[in-house]
């Protein structure tokens, strides 16, 4: 888990070839800004330590290094789902996998990224309770409608066995009585929620109660 | 009111007789004297280390001998799903694992399979946060982690609930024995996590398992997925939140295991003997652990509290013995003599080649 920066899947590509990328790639992201007419009108998942969104826009090379290193296979290039802007540049997709960072400290996509859009997050002394004053990708959201303890009444807590950071959920009641009524159930504590998409990964209602959104995330300063 | 939805009338009037009986027993935990025979439940205590513990259950339950034959595949499902170090005991103490493992190797097994589907799809670096992987491997275990799909195969469940058919490991059609190393704690959906919840380990799609309700499909899994012996991990119990057991896991020192061929009862012995310590978790209620009704419904084992309790003996395992043999010198590379005629080998080979091609250059110069 501990890649170094050049010691990637894409350890083949030429200087050559990795510069014409990142051409392509400035030419995609002012096309982009030419024909969205503006950037950033929809804030997807981006993968951790990712720079202001604006910036990101503007800097991402969208050579797609980040992608085949993630070990939880987490990280997706957009087509253009979210506009031509977001075309080629990665983001953190739950369902698939989610951000491994908060259990081992991973930052494999932020050593692959040549543009520096992904900048290192120093998360070594933080205990995991505390880790969203640095890593913060997004936050995560439940619909009680779906989510099984609230509307079957039935034991689930997937989200909690999951979610490697204490305290981003809590859990509560337990203590009624009657078929359903010792049932306990998740509650989501958005200040402490990293969005790692751990809880969303394993949420097992289809579609998905758990919902991380980009809303409160992090970002860092491009240097 | 207890539930009766999928209870027959039968096994709901024995819950209440059970549940009677402890009440009246008071600290209902095993304390049966006599020798206990191969349907008994044990509970392996005052052992000095978790070898010793592991090695007399056996002993207790008629001899490693009479589960392993020399030759024979054992798999090993331990908890090993937590990305969590040994002290929380969120996982299987890599101990016992260690333990099982060795003893396992010594009575003749060809190999010692420990297998579990982690948590997150990241088996490798789950059990290297664990320690498990490295406890198995350092006593001639093989790790495998169950992260693929191509890792599973349909298993029919005939008989279930709401379960047709589970996608089970392939590795348990492979192996001649399973062994169920569980650890004993508290989990917040279910109210504890012993041997059948276990079990869950062992299947690829356990989203189906939350939907379908984890009562029901658990006890239909232990219909399909039979371990041929239990041995449940209660050294130092998780009390309260579990199953990561984050921030206090609330322990409770017990230094024991619980082992027995009957997958329910083994359940039923273990968190008899941690809920009459005055842990409500541990009960069996229609809001707590209710897989065991269902499962003893479904036939799958004794799920009736007083009557495991009457088949549960304690066993003292001072004198018991269960060292981690390192058994890897099969693996361990050569020593220098086969380098060194290797190097000799090419060295005389390329001199050789060098001769005879200068010797062709005369050749050709002579014409």
């Amino acid at each position: 888990m501990s890649g170094k920066r050049g010691n990637t899947a894409f350890d083949s590509v030429s200087r050559r070839h990795f510069l014409a990328t990142l051409g392509a790639g400035t030419a995609i992201s002012l096309a982009g800004v030419t024909l969205g007419g503006k950037t950033g009108r929809t804030e997807v998942l981006r993968p951790p330590g990712a720079i202001e969104e604006r910036a990101f826009l503007s800097l991402c090379a969208r050579c797609g290094r980040c992608v085949p290193v993630c070990p939880n296979s987490a990280l997706q290039l957009q087509g253009l789902e979210n506009g031509m802007d977001n075309l080629m540049t990665p983001k953190l997709v739950p369902a698939l996998g989610h951000c491994i960072m908060p259990l081992n400290g991973c930052q494999n996509c932020i050593e692959a990224c040549p543009a520096k859009v992904l900048q290192p997050l120093d998360i070594s002394e933080l205990p995991t309770q505390e880790l969203s004053r640095v890593l913060k990708i997004g936050t995560a959201t439940l619909d009680t409608s779906r989510c099984i303890p609230y509307s079957l009444k039935q034991p689930c807590l997937a989200c909690w066995e999951i979610c490697p950071v204490v305290g981003a959920i809590t859990i509560h009641g337990g203590t009624g009585k009657g078929k359903g009524g010792g049932i306990r159930k998740p509650v989501f504590n958005p200040e402490v929620c990293v969005g790692c998409g751990a809880c969303e990964f394993a949420c097992p209602t289809s579609p998905k109660s758990v919902r991380v959104l980009p809303a409160g995330s992090k970002r860092t300063e491009w240097n | 009111m207890l539930p009766r939805d999928g209870i027959s009338r039968r096994s709901f009037l024995g819950f209440g007789a059970g549940a009677a009986t402890l009440a009246l027993l008071g600290r209902a935990n095993a304390q049966q004297q006599g020798v206990p025979g191969r349907d008994s439940v044990v509970i392996s205590e005052n052992g000095s280390n978790p070898a010793q513990l592991v090695s007399g259950a056996f002993e207790a339950l008629g001899g490693i001998r009479s589960f392993i034959s020399p030759g024979d595949t054992v798999l090993l499902k331990p908890n090993a799903s937590f990305s969590i170090g040994p002290e929380i005991g969120a996982n299987t103490n890599p101990e016992i694992v260690s333990a099982v493992t060795s003893l396992c190797l010594q009575a003749g097994a060809n190999r010692v399979v420990v297998a579990d589907h982690t948590l997150g799809r990241l088996g490798r670096e789950v059990i290297r946060i664990n320690g498990i992987g490295e406890a198995v491997e350092g006593c001639g275990g093989e790790f495998m982690t169950l992260d693929s799909r191509s890792d599973y195969e349909a298993r029919e469940i005939v008989g279930g609930n709401v379960l047709k058919s589970v996608d089970s490991a392939k590795v348990i059609s492979d192996s001649d024995v399973l062994i169920n190393l569980p650890v004993m704690k508290n989990h917040d959906a279910t109210g504890a996590s012993v041997g059948l919840k276990n079990l869950m380990g062992l299947v690829y799609d356990r989203m189906v398992f939350h939907r379908e309700g984890l009562w029901t499909t658990i006890a239909d899994l232990a219909l399909a997925v039979r371990p041929d012996l239990t041995i449940v991990d209660a050294i130092n119990v998780m009390t309260k939140n579990g199953p990561r057991g984050q921030p206090d896991p609330g322990h409770h020192y017990l230094n024991r295991v619980v082992a027995g061929v009957d997958p329910v009862a083994v359940d039923v012995a273990s968190l008899n003997m941690v809920s009459s310590l005055g842990y409500p978790d541990f009960e069996i209620s229609e809001n707590r652990n209710n897989y065991i009704r269902y499962a003893d419904d479904l036939g799958v084992g004794d799920g009736n509290p007083s009557s495991v309790n009457e088949k549960t003996f304690l066993w003292d395992s001072t004198e018991g013995d269960a060292n981690c043999v390192v058994q890897k010198e099969g693996l361990e590379l050569p020593g220098w003599a086969p380098y060194t005629a290797l190097s000799g080998a090419t060295i005389a080979l390329g001199g050789a080649a060098i001769l005879y091609d200068r010797r062709s250059g005369d050749v050709r110069k002579k014409g």
